[in-house]
């Protein structure tokens, strides 16, 4: 019953936001602007009313006046092989547009959460079957099981119509229009009328292409469905073909920007403002980023309540895998006067600009997060994936996701399951270091990885040089590593170390001294909170240096100019 | 027309030395800070190889995982602008004042320049508040209500091109009236350089303003065009060129700094034309 979560200020979604979703005031809104669905009737094969029995439940906070989760008994319990049937009638009442659902200006409407979903009925981590219901409350999304749907909406004819599924009819008369949707093993359905969309339709790889824009967006619609061509090819080719006949990409007007940034079965809402050049590429890894959820989100259903990560991590790291493969690893993001960069560089200073201290593990339930999420759950996770890929390779990489989409698809797979389908995987490959602590010490540890050469020491003897360096790991993350060591003929010798915490010293007795000392020299380890200090070198290259503070010199000459116009 | 601009920039050449003079001082001030850039950059990844990714052009990754292990990092510099901007501005009223008495004058040479902007830097500075409150005022008299007005602009608009032009057409409004108090602090220190009292300046220089709105506009404008086009151009020249070589970290200087004296030309420029304008006004 998600959308009790936008009943008042008292559910568990809004009773800690500040009166603020999405940085937009709603603490003063009218009893016409708040959302409810209630269940009018719920009958069994019998015609027994079940609702009467009803109950709202708060399994995570207690808090009563949160009415996200209801519980319904049965007459009798259902006991496993049997089948029941019931016919349930609701109403839903829209808010206008909080957090994604609702409607604005020009009969906007988003219909997501619109209807009682039912819980996923699963094992727990102990074996023991039951309802898996938790409540809608911050930092978390959702979770339900697959399902048919024929939806039939009836609207008026001024309005343009999208969503989840394949239009399987469409008639109009008397300025009304009746159109029907079907779609197979989906998690959710949601759907999208707008008085002023402009309709844009194609094909790629098979596959359906619906862009529902406003006019003034117009200048969108290319890169829209440049994006999804993009997604679609490397995700077909890289993970699995995409398991849906159609696609729709949904671009909200500026009024109802909240209804953007989320992805919803065969679905999505993307977001762009006008003017947007097309060297700022954040339009375009967002509708990337929420069509790789139809992978990691709908195929994979895992619960994005309790293991966030298992969507948005994955999916950050195919959508910086997919901009960098497209438009560049240093300026897929954006690349605009000089200054540029890419998306799995972006992703990574996302967690490593956090305040490490105050990091928790990323492997928790979203209600239990107290921080940056985004920094955690998306960045952190996809730099874990990209470490991980940097150690194995990428060809073994990507065999663990194809593998564990073939053997998860249409399922709800848990962490257990990843782990286990990448422990079978990169058993062949030849590794030196442990799995399972691997995910141990990123998903469920706190510590960081810092990499730092701390001196190199050359002392010549008659043969040669007694030469030394010291490496050191700051934080408490172990990869093994490879240091690169150069000589003053510039001949290169590799040198591993287990990356362990605390100091490790080297020693040689080399013809020509050492002149340079780099550990990861390839930045394999993405999760390294700080490349600089990854290398110590005699011989420094000093000229960005001077060029860096010529045009600071620079800059401040031209502040002083300009500030100066009146003076 | 071609004539008179020819003419403008003979008389510009004129001043060279007064230009040459402001353009130094905002050298030294520039190299203040391009030293402290120096120390602080090298003192950070003076021994790292990750200059050599650097020195292809620039880095994100490099630059934030400097500002990230050392948040303290770029501190000493802010804080050194924030202390060098109001100094020079002050400075500049001096520099800025003594040109415009040399243009006014007819004399030449950097010894005037200080010498007579020593001279006028209390009334100039009294010119200049005056200036800044004229432009805060179209803050508060335009900005405000169409804060107002606009509200929360994604609410509502039910598109962002309104907005989007509404705060275009804003930026003109804000650009014309920006030139015209140009003009208007030009105009009355040149009043106040011919001997007129302080209030009378003003008085005198509203009234310049007030019959020469074109020639004022046209003046301005042409010199934002030119800053513009510079802007544009020296992107070209310059765009991300790294350090790959120290040629082109030297050719990467010079020119900048013929960007920076050109600029100080085109406002020596500027205040000729004012002057020019305004000797035809009083002609």
């Amino acid at each position: 019953m998600y959308m009790n979560a936008f009943k008042d200020m008292k559910s568990s979604y809004l009773r800690n936001s500040g009166g603020k979703i999405f940085g937009r005031d709603i603490a003063d809104r009218t009893a016409e602007e708040w959302g409810h669905i209630s269940i009018d009737k719920m009958l069994n094969i019998d015609g027994v009313n079940l609702v009467t029995s009803a109950q709202y439940i708060q399994p995570n906070d207690g808090n009563t006046n949160d009415q996200s989760i209801i519980e319904i008994p049965l007459e009798q319990p259902l006991l496993p092989g049997e089948t029941g049937t019931y016919e349930m009638d609701f109403t839903t009442k829209m808010p206008k547009t909080i957090a994604r659902s609702g409607y604005s200006q020009k009969d906007f409407f988003l219909f997501v959460h619109w209807f009682p979903q039912v819980c996923v009925y699963e094992q727990d981590k102990h074996g023991i079957w039951g309802w898996n219901s938790h409540q809608f409350v911050p930092g978390t999304e959702f979770f339900a099981d697959f399902g048919d749907y024929n939806v039939t909406i009836s609207a008026s004819d001024h309005l343009q119509i999208g969503g989840s599924g394949c239009r399987t009819s469409e008639t109009k008369d008397k300025g009304k229009q009746i159109v029907e949707f079907q779609a197979h093993d989906i998690i959710d359905f949601g759907f999208v009328v707008y008085s002023e969309f402009d309709v844009y339709k194609s094909s790629f790889q098979g596959v359906d292409i619906e862009i529902l824009m406003p006019p003034e967006h117009c200048a969108f619609a290319d890169r829209y469905r440049q994006a999804i061509e993009h997604g679609l090819e490397y995700m077909n080719e890289n993970v699995g073909p995409y398991p849906y006949p159609k696609i729709t990409i949904v671009d909200p007007p500026v009024h109802a920007l909240n209804s953007g940034f989320m992805e919803y079965p065969m679905m999505i809402t993307a977001a762009s403002f006008y003017g947007i050049p097309k060297s700022i590429r954040s339009v375009e890894s967002l509708v990337i980023h929420e069509f790789v959820h139809m992978y990691f989100m709908a195929t994979l259903a895992s619960n994005e309540k309790e293991e966030a990560w298992l969507d948005e991590g994955f999916v950050t790291y195919f959508e910086d895998r997919i901009t960098d493969h497209f438009h560049g690893d240093k300026s897929s993001f954006y690349n605009l006067l000089g200054f540029r960069s890419g998306n799995a560089e972006n992703s990574r200073l996302e967690y490593t600009k956090l305040d490490h201290s105050s990091l928790g593990p990323i492997a928790k339930p979203g209600w239990e997060i107290n921080g940056p999420y985004k920094g955690l759950i998306y960045a952190k996770t996809s730099s874990m994936l990209k470490t991980l890929e940097g150690l194995v390779g990428r060809p073994a990489m990507d065999k663990v996701i194809q593998t564990y989409y073939q053997s998860y698809k249409f399922k709800h797979p848990k962490e257990a399951d990843f782990r286990r389908i990448a422990t079978e995987v990169l058993s062949d490959v030849d590794r030196d270091f442990d799995l399972n602590h691997f995910f141990d010490q990123c998903l469920h540890g706190t510590e960081i990885c810092d990499y730092e050469v701390l001196s190199i020491e050359n002392i010549q003897t008659e043969n040669g040089y007694d030469s030394k360096f010291i490496v050191t790991q700051n934080g408490g993350l172990k990869f093994p590593v490879h240091i690169e060591v150069t000589y003053e003929n510039n001949k290169k010798e590799l040198v591993k170390w287990d990356g362990a915490q605390g100091e490790k010293t080297y020693e040689f007795k080399p013809e020509n001294k050492i002149t340079a000392v780099n550990i990861d020299p390839q930045n394999k380890i993405f999760l390294d909170i700080n490349f600089n200090n990854n290398s110590l070198t005699y011989d420094p290259d000093k000229k960005p240096i001077l060029k860096y503070a010529a045009k600071s010199t620079n800059w401040m000459q031209t502040i002083l100019e300009y500030t100066s116009f009146l003076f | 027309m071609l004539q008179r601009l020819k003419h403008i920039w003979n008389r510009t050449l004129t001043h060279k030395s007064e230009v040459v003079c402001i353009y130094a001082f905002q050298l030294i001030f520039g190299l203040l800070i391009g030293c402290i850039f120096y120390c602080t950059v090298d003192d950070n990844l003076g021994q790292s190889m990750a200059l050599e990714h650097l020195a292809l052009g620039f880095d994100r990754t490099i630059i934030m995982d400097m500002v990230n292990s050392n948040d303290e990092v770029f501190s000493g510099i802010i804080s050194w602008v924030t202390i060098l901007i109001p100094c020079y501005l002050i400075i500049s009223i001096l520099l800025q004042g003594g040109l415009l008495f040399n243009i006014k004058r007819g004399e030449v040479g950097f010894k005037s320049q200080i010498k007579n902007g020593v001279k006028y830097l209390l009334p100039f500075f009294g010119i200049v508040l005056f200036s800044i409150v004229l432009v805060i005022l179209f803050v508060v008299v335009v900005g405000l209500p169409y804060k107002a007005i606009v509200g929360d602009p994604l609410t509502t608009f039910s598109s962002e091109k309104p907005f989007v032009f509404s705060l275009m057409a804003l930026a003109v409004g804000f650009s014309l009236w920006v030139v015209l108090i140009w003009g208007f602090s030009i105009s009355t220190r040149y009043s106040y350089i011919n001997g007129i009292s302080f209030w009378k300046s003003i008085k005198t220089g509203f009234i310049f303003v007030k019959n020469h709105l074109i020639e004022l506009l046209s003046i301005g404008y042409l010199l934002l065009g030119i800053h513009i086009l510079l802007g544009f151009i020296y992107y070209l020249i310059m765009g991300d060129r790294g350090a790959p070589s120290w040629l082109i970290v030297i050719f990467g200087i010079v020119i900048q700094q013929v960007f920076s004296i050109t600029r100080v030309f085109i406002r020596g420029f500027g205040y000729i034309a004012v002057d020019q304008v305004e000797d035809e006004f009083i002609g």
